[in-house]
């Protein structure tokens, strides 16, 4: 599991880096999300490798990739900043519009199709096409323990990732 | 004013990529969004675009079925075409080369790597006297 833990690792940072300039911290251990209002998704990874991936993203933490992502093409967006390769500066917190439930979702749904897709290429041999399935919303509560997920820190947010692989399809 | 074509299921795989294109885009463009293969297909018969950007992994049509009744119309054929795709990797490469794509890019999407891909296809399509 220490290949599919290290591509994990791998495909959180690209991931974050490229969509919204985050840099993803490893925690040592889970953090207690009870009390914090979570997204939760899952994928199914369908061939050759079978299995499903699921993350947790806090609210705060959609929110602000969205203000990132979405910055100037939201119409309550005020001073449209100067085009650049790198990012619009996010919004404060204070100013951000907030994205309702059904934006934060597709934020959500996004970020786990392109990390499964990022994790499964780096366990499957180049020679093989591979496919996953189409994210789903799960339950809005995260499981009572994390114990058993990847966690990050992403600046004062959270970020959770847990994937599950059927043993005999890995070495495709 | 030039048309692009935009279809991912994702909203902000569209803003996203969106954003990218208005920083390489020098001329007035107008950007058509599409959320699955169908309505991009739709809009494309609707609108004859000049560049289709297209995911993969769509519901009701995928971004390959779309690519496929591209080439098979007369009105569409030619088009040029970039797919964005998390499944990316050498082996999906070949496949996508019978489709006729442009470009084939992965998710997350680098900017810069969109920018060469749009750069390249303009170039091309200036130096045959036509398009752009």
């Amino acid at each position: 599991m220490e290949t599919v833990g290290k591509a994990l690792k791998n495909a959180v940072e690209k991931t974050f880096e490229t969509l919204a300039f985050m840099e993803p911290i490893p925690m040592a251990s889970a953090p207690d999300l009870s009390k914090t209002p979570c997204f939760c998704t899952e994928i199914e990874i369908t061939a050759p490798i079978k299995g499903r991936m699921s993350i947790i993203a806090t609210r705060p933490l959609l929110q602000r990739i969205g203000s990132i992502v979405y910055a100037d093409m939201l119409p309550q967006v005020p001073d449209t900043p100067p085009k650049s390769i790198a990012p619009a500066s996010p919004l404060p917190d204070s100013d951000a519009p907030t994205l309702d439930d059904a934006v934060l979702e597709d934020i959500i749904k996004e970020l786990l199709n392109t990390l499964a897709g990022t994790l499964v290429k780096q366990l499957v041999a180049e020679e093989h096409v591979f496919s996953i399935g189409f994210p789903k919303t799960t339950s809005g509560r995260p499981p009572a323990s994390l114990a058993s997920w990847t966690c990050f820190q992403v600046d004062t947010d959270l970020f959770a990732a847990l994937v599950e692989l059927l043993p005999d399809t890995l070495h495709a | 004013m030039k048309k692009v074509v935009i279809a991912d299921d994702s909203g902000m795989a569209r803003v996203f990529i969106k954003r990218a294109m208005e920083i390489v885009m020098v001329e007035p463009t107008e950007y058509i969004e599409a959320i699955d293969g169908q309505d991009a297909l739709d809009k494309m018969k609707a609108t004859t675009p000049d560049l289709l950007i297209t995911d993969l992994n769509m519901p009701n049509m995928d971004g390959a079925q779309l690519l496929r009744r591209i080439i098979a119309s007369p009105k569409l054929h030619g088009t040029p075409s970039i797919v964005i795709t998390s499944l990316l990797n050498p082996a999906k490469e070949m496949e996508l080369k019978n489709y006729g794509v442009s470009a084939i890019l992965g998710k997350p999407l680098d900017p810069v790597a969109l920018a060469a891909a749009v750069n390249t296809i303009f170039n091309t399509e200036d130096d045959n006297g036509n398009g752009w």
